[in-house]
This record gives structure tokens, C-alpha cells and sequence, in this order.
């Protein structure tokens, strides 16, 4: 969590050691995003990449004076460069391929425990907005607060959204949910 | 119901190696820094020059103001189509002169086919659906072919329906009515824009022609783009809005491009687009079914019909917290209200589980509804609501989208009309019925229906001595590892209304999930109480489609 004193980083002139001190803050964190949202590592280290280049670009013009407004335009860059990987086809369509390998690899040894892949499988179903909010929520463990900040909403609005996407992404957790099963139940009056 | 707390667990179970590279993260560093570096002889901290001069309010209104100005010139010479000599009566000319149109669709969006060949002169059209699906029409014998993905036959029918069953003379369209668009002055509710000259990057010179339809509400609005070929006059590409259900997200407004050639020659027949050549025509309709199949209908088309038009019915889950319905049936008016509860987490918006018809009338009448399903002379409704009411999402709106049905008999017959359609489904399936003799899967005494055709299968069991309730139904698909299970539906604790119609107080779902779509296997239950309810039993206000329309942006489609 930035505290206030971090802030100290934003409120001298820029320079090259405080590019090198947000890089050095930030670079974990985002890098852990990008790799929950383009699964393979590759496409996750370029898209990190994009982000910070971009970031040193156009730091000048980020008028924010708390590290928790640049981590939230940081995360707004990163979204974007996700967003423009998975719209490359042929990437998408490798990592589809790899992706369904894993699931495969997967039921072939313990069918009933729910891997990434298979999750990440059953998030990409969601829009890209959900997926981003998923990411932040429960891979980078951010409260609903702080989203609500850094996406520019309220709170409850947060909860909400997050709340559908996770009944949406039911069907396809269910195994892992319920290990209920009809067949025993007694069919007629 | 998913919580946050279990789907974390999930989360953290989902093991992943998520631990950088050192060689990346100091690579990267190097070439971020060089890139802050070299920005800072691009730019200084303090604003250019142009957000300078914007700062001031007097500048950023006249520069408002010129930007308006410019707009409206631009507008204006596009809607009145300046520049162009090229009108669409000649570019419709040089289309009806064509034989084949042949349309290819980029599907990014949405949309129902990849490609279309059409031959107005014949009455053929051929089209390659986007869902593998391959199907040829000809209009002037009334005949369908449909190849299913996957299918291992042809179903034939009849496109059309005549009431003497006689198939009239085929009377040709023009190519450009039938391909591109109607013709203004003999459909009022289709305008046509004059052209527009746009050069393009190659130096040739496309003329752009905007085709506006007069929607539900009386207002002519874009549907359609035809960008002409100035040198030949036929159209080369087209931009179309997609309607409702084509669309891959309902909530945007989404368009389909496509591309035109034009031919003598089009494909001869289905085969000609890859479908196997050896598969059997096996014919739909339900003129076609045998004997014994149309007198099971007709008893269990009399039951339906038996069953109240004046009731409420209440659909909820105890196992879980998911979707409730409250439906309000009278004759020929409809409102189905869904709610949804949250879980514990939010207490007001919580239904304890399990709990009872009237525990779930109780809660709901404290609730937003999430979404309204109306009829009321027939005009249906369907108002989306946001949800919860008091954490409204600051990017959604109450939506109401209305359209006129022809008549309410209609409007049931496809329309969701639980819990009749969960009863008797069979009334909205096509395909050949048959009846099975000796099912081992049949519950004891019922009767099994079977369709099959294309790539699916499915069998219904009727209890005769219950009103011909389908207890069981299950569909099976057919994928390239055979025929599977892909759903079954359970109905039970069947109970009588007043002591006549049979009414089934629970259903079962089983899901076997389809790999092809990232769906898995799932289970869920519903309760089913239904009251017959007198004219006068109804909720005050529950039809009124203006009190509906109350708070909600129209959307008409």
C-alpha cells in the first residue's frame, strides 16, 4: 500500500532516479497483472515492457501528486496494453492453443481441482472490463476502494460489477463449487 | 451464487509461476530510463503552447464556437450529398442488369452469415452461416436445404407456408431490391440519402449512398451504408447495424461490413460449398410426421390449452441464491418480474434459503425487480433496470425496449411463457418427430418423442395420465467423438391446480458443459408454485406500460 510519506516520490522535479524509483516499485506489480490477463509469459513481458516505455514517454504529462494516482494511471496503461495484445490475433490464438494444451494436461492427472489455466479459461469469457476488475480485485488484492479510485467509480458500483461477473462466471465453476450430483437424486413424487 | 470469498480461494489455489525475470526487469529498466531520457529533449515540464493559449476561457470558447461552425458546413454539404453526379436510379439500374451478387461479411461484431450468393433472377440464395451451419434456398420450388456443422444429414423444408399448401408461380426481384436495399419510393419506411464522393487512397472514387429506416417510434435513423464504384456503378462494399440479437454485446450499437462482387455464374447447389455429397435429405416439416406422432400432439396441444390463462407463478432456487421470477398471467396481458438476490454480504438485497412461495412473494415486493418482461395490448416491454437500486453503476441506465406483436396468441407461442413452455415444449421444436417404442430410458409409463436430425438429438417423455407433461427431456449433440448428452431436464412433484391440471412443483438441469464453448458441467434446481388467481386478484397497476416506462431511456430496435 503507498503511504503518504511515498508520495514524497512525486512532489520533486522529475528525474531519471525517480523514474528508476517508480520503476523499481511498480515493475513486480505490474508485471503480476499482465501475466493474470494474457496468461503466457511472453505476451505478459511485452505488455509490461509497452507499459513502462510508455509510462517514461509520458510521465511529463501526469499531473497527479500521490503514488496512489500514478498507480492508477499505471494500471490504466497496462490495461490498454493488454487489451491491444489480446486484439493481436495470432498471439491470442497461440496462447489459446497452449491454453486448451495445459487444460488438457490437466484433466488428464487430477480431473476435480480447478488449475489456472481452467480459470483463467473461464475468466476469459467475461469483457474485457470485468477481466480487468478480476485481476485487480483477486490477484492483486486490491479492496473495492481502491478500484473504485483507480477506475474512477463508486465503491458500491465496484462491488456490484464484480458481483456479476462472478455469477457470470458460475456455469463455469461450478465443478470446483459443487460437488453436488443429480443422478442420485430419486426421480418422480 | 459465486462469493468473493470462494472465488478467492479458487484464486489462490490457481497456482502460477508469477515471478519475474531478473534479465527482464533490468533490460527493461535500462530502456525505460533511456526512453525518460531522451523525452527530455522533446519536451519540457511546463505545458506547450497550444494548452497555454487553451487555458484561457475566451480561446477555448471560440475555438468551441469555429469547431461547431465547421462541423455543421461539413454535415450539411455530406447530407445533402454535394459534389456527386452519380444518382442512385443509375447505380440501381446497373445492379438489377447483374446475375449473381456474391457477399462476403467480416463477423468481428456479430451478424449470421460470412457469405451469401444470391440469384433474384432464380430465386436462389445460398449462405455460409458464421456458426458453420451451410444453407440453400429456392424460392421459386419453396425449398430449404440446412446442413448443420457437424450434421449427418440435410434437413429439408418449405421457406415459406402457403394455406393451400400450393406453391405459386415465382415472380423475380430486382437484384438491387433483393440484394441491396429497398426500393424508397415503394417502401415509406426506407430513405435514401444522395450521394457522397470519398477518393480513395488508390485514386479511384467511391460514392457513398446512406440508407435511414423509419423505426417503431416514427424516426428514420441509419441502418445502412453502400459505398458505389463511380466507374461502374455497382456497389463494392456495404455497412450494416445489426439488430439486436446479432449482435455479440446487445448493449452496443454494432455494424457488419460486407463486400460485393458481381457475376453470371453463382455455386450450382449446396454441395458446391463443401457440404459431403453422400449425406441423406431428411424433410422437417410437420406435414411430414407421421400418424401417431400428430395424434400425440394434439392431446397434449389440448392439456396446454387446458391449462389456467389466469394465474401467478413464482420460480426461485433454495439451493443457492440466483434469478427469481414472479409471473402475473391474465389471458392475454404478461408480466414476469426478475429479481435477483445478492448474498449475505448485502442484507437487504439477501434472501434467506430455503425458503417458501410466500417468503419469496414477501421478499419481492421490497425489491427492484432487475429486469420486466411485459404484454399488454399487444405491445411487449422489456425494462432493464439497474441493480441494486441505491449503488446504481454510474455508466448504467433504465432501458425500455417496446415493440408491437401481432397478436398475444402469437406472442406466447414464442415468447418465454414458464411455466407452460417448461411443460409442454415440444409445440417450438422443429425436426422429424418420431415416437420410440421400447425406450430403456423412458420413466415407467411415459411415452418417448424423438428428433433427430443435423447435429443434435432429442428425446421427450410425456406422462399420458398427468395432462402429457414432458417429465424428461434430454438433448444430445453430436461432435466428432459421436453422438453425447449435452443437457437433461427433470420435472417433478407434479401437483393438480384445483384439483384438475397437472403442474410440476420442481425441474432439474443438468448441464454437461461443451468444451468447444468453455462451458463445464452444472446443476441447478427450481422451485414452482403456481395460483390460479381471479380477475380481480390481480395487483393494482401490474399491466401499465406507462408507469414503465417511468425513469427509462426507449430503446427501439
Amino acid at each position: 500500500m503507498p503511504d503518504e510519506e511515498d508520495d514524497s516520490i512525486l512532489r520533486v522535479p522529475l528525474d531519471s532516479q525517480t523514474v528508476a524509483r517508480l520503476y523499481d516499485r511498480f515493475y513486480e506489480a505490474i508485471f503480476r497483472y499482465c501475466l493474470r490477463r494474457l496468461f503466457d509469459r511472453e505476451s505478459a513481458e511485452d505488455a509490461v515492457s509497452s507499459t513502462f516505455l510508455s509510462m517514461a514517454k509520458r510521465i511529463r504529462e501526469f499531473r497527479g501528486r500521490t503514488l496512489q494516482s500514478f498507480r492508477a494511471w499505471l494500471y490504466v496503461i497496462a490495461a490498454n496494453q493488454v487489451s491491444q495484445s489480446i486484439r493481436q490475433k495470432i498471439r491470442h490464438e497461440r496462447m489459446l492453443k497452449e491454453l486448451t494444451e495445459q487444460i488438457r494436461q490437466q484433466q488428464q492427472g487430477n480431473r476435480s481441482e480447478l488449475g489456472w489455466p481452467a480459470l483463467y479459461q473461464a475468466i476469459l469469457s467475461l469483457d474485457e472490463g470485468q477481466q480487468h476488475l478480476i485481476a485487480l480485485r483477486f490477484f492483486q488484492r486490491l479492496s473495492h476502494a481502491e478500484i473504485a479510485q483507480m477506475v474512477g467509480c463508486r465503491e458500491g458500483t465496484i462491488r456490484v460489477r464484480i458481483h456479476r461477473a462472478l455469477q457470470q462466471l458460475r456455469p463455469s465453476l461450478q465443478m470446483a463449487l459443487d460437488d453436488e450430483h443429480v443422478r442420485e437424486m430419486d426421480y418422480g413424487n | 451464487m459465486v462469493t468473493e470469498r470462494q472465488f478467492q480461494r479458487l484464486a489462490d489455489g490457481a497456482q502460477v509461476d508469477d515471478a519475474p525475470r531478473d534479465a527482464h526487469r533490468q533490460q527493461l529498466r535500462e530502456q525505460v530510463l533511456a526512453q525518460f531520457d531522451s523525452s527530455l529533449n522533446l519536451a519540457s515540464n511546463k505545458p506547450n503552447k497550444w494548452r497555454r493559449i487553451m487555458t484561457k476561457p475566451i480561446t477555448r470558447w471560440s475555438a468551441a464556437a469555429a469547431a461547431v461552425v465547421v462541423g455543421v458546413t461539413v454535415a450539411h454539404w455530406l447530407l445533402l450529398g454535394g459534389g456527386t453526379s452519380l444518382t442512385l436510379a443509375e447505380v440501381q439500374s446497373a445492379v438489377n442488369k447483374m446475375n449473381w451478387v456474391h457477399l462476403t461479411y467480416d463477423n468481428q461484431n456479430g451478424g449470421q452469415f460470412s457469405e451469401m450468393w444470391l440469384c433474384p433472377s432464380k430465386g436462389i440464395t445460398l449462405c455460409k452461416r458464421t456458426d458453420g451451419g451451410i444453407v440453400f434456398i429456392n424460392n421459386a420450388t419453396n425449398i430449404r436445404l440446412w446442413y448443420h456443422k457437424d450434421g449427418d444429414c440435410i434437413e429439408q423444408d418449405t421457406p415459406t407456408i402457403y394455406p393451400d399448401g400450393k406453391v405459386p408461380t415465382y415472380k423475380p426481384q430486382p437484384t438491387w431490391q433483393a440484394v441491396v436495399g429497398s426500393n424508397s419510393k415503394t417502401t415509406p419506411q426506407e430513405q435514401w440519402k444522395s450521394g457522397v464522393v470519398e477518393k480513395q487512397a488508390d485514386g479511384r472514387e467511391f460514392v457513398r449512398f446512406d440508407s435511414f429506416y423509419k423505426n417503431a417510434l416514427g424516426k428514420f435513423w441509419l441502418t445502412r451504408q453502400v459505398w458505389v464504384d463511380s466507374a461502374t456503378r455497382l456497389p463494392v462494399s456495404v455497412r450494416e447495424r445489426l439488430q439486436l440479437g446479432e449482435r455479440k454485446d446487445d448493449a452496443k450499437e454494432e455494424w457488419v461490413t460486407g463486400k460485393y462482387e458481381f457475376s453470371e455464374k453463382g455455386p450450382a447447389d449446396i454441395y458446391a460449398l463443401g457440404v459431403r455429397a453422400n449425406l441423406p435429405i431428411v424433410k422437417t416439416d410437420t406435414k411430414d410426421m407421421p400418424a401417431d406422432v400428430k395424434e400425440l400432439l394434439a392431446k397434449a396441444a389440448a392439456a396446454r390449452n387446458a391449462f389456467p390463462k389466469r394465474y401467478r407463478a413464482i420460480i426461485w432456487t433454495n439451493d443457492r441464491e440466483a434469478e427469481i421470477d414472479v409471473i402475473y398471467r391474465n389471458v392475454d396481458k404478461y408480466r414476469g418480474n426478475r429479481y435477483f438476490s445478492l448474498d449475505s454480504e448485502y442484507p437487504k438485497y439477501h434472501l434467506t434459503i430455503p425458503a417458501t412461495a410466500e417468503g419469496v412473494l414477501a421478499w419481492s415486493e421490497k425489491q427492484n425487480p432487475m429486469s420486466v418482461a411485459m404484454l399488454a395490448d399487444n405491445v411487449h416491454y422489456n425494462r432493464q433496470n439497474t441493480f441494486p437500486e441505491d449503488v446504481k453503476a454510474d455508466h448504467s441506465e433504465v432501458t425500455l425496449t417496446m415493440y408491437r406483436v401481432s397478436n398475444a396468441e402469437e406472442y406466447f407461442r414464442i415468447s418465454r411463457n414458464p411455466p407452460v413452455d417448461e411443460q409442454w415444449p415440444l409445440f417450438n421444436m422443429g425436426g422429424p418427430l418420431e415416437i420410440v417404442k421400447a425406450d430403456p430410458d423412458a420413466p415407467v409409463g411415459c411415452i418417448t418423442v424423438r428428433s433427430q436430425a443435423g447435429n443434435s438429438r432429442r428425446d421427450w417423455y410425456l406422462d399420458p395420465t398427468r395432462d402429457y407433461v414432458c417429465v424428461k427431456s434430454v438433448d444430445w449433440r453430436r461432435s466428432d467423438q459421436g453422438l453425447k448428452r449435452a443437457r437433461e431436464t427433470y420435472l417433478y412433484n407434479l401437483n393438480r391446480l384445483d384439483g384438475k391440471q397437472w403442474y410440476a412443483g420442481r425441474k432439474v438441469l443438468i448441464d454437461y458443459g461443451d468444451e468447444t464453448r468453455g462451458t463445464g458441467y452444472y446443476v441447478q434446481s427450481w422451485n414452482i408454485d403456481v395460483q390460479v388467481l381471479k380477475e380481480d386478484q390481480f395487483p393494482a397497476g401490474i399491466f401499465d406500460g406507462d408507469k414503465l416506462k417511468q425513469g427509462a431511456k426507449l430503446r427501439i430496435d
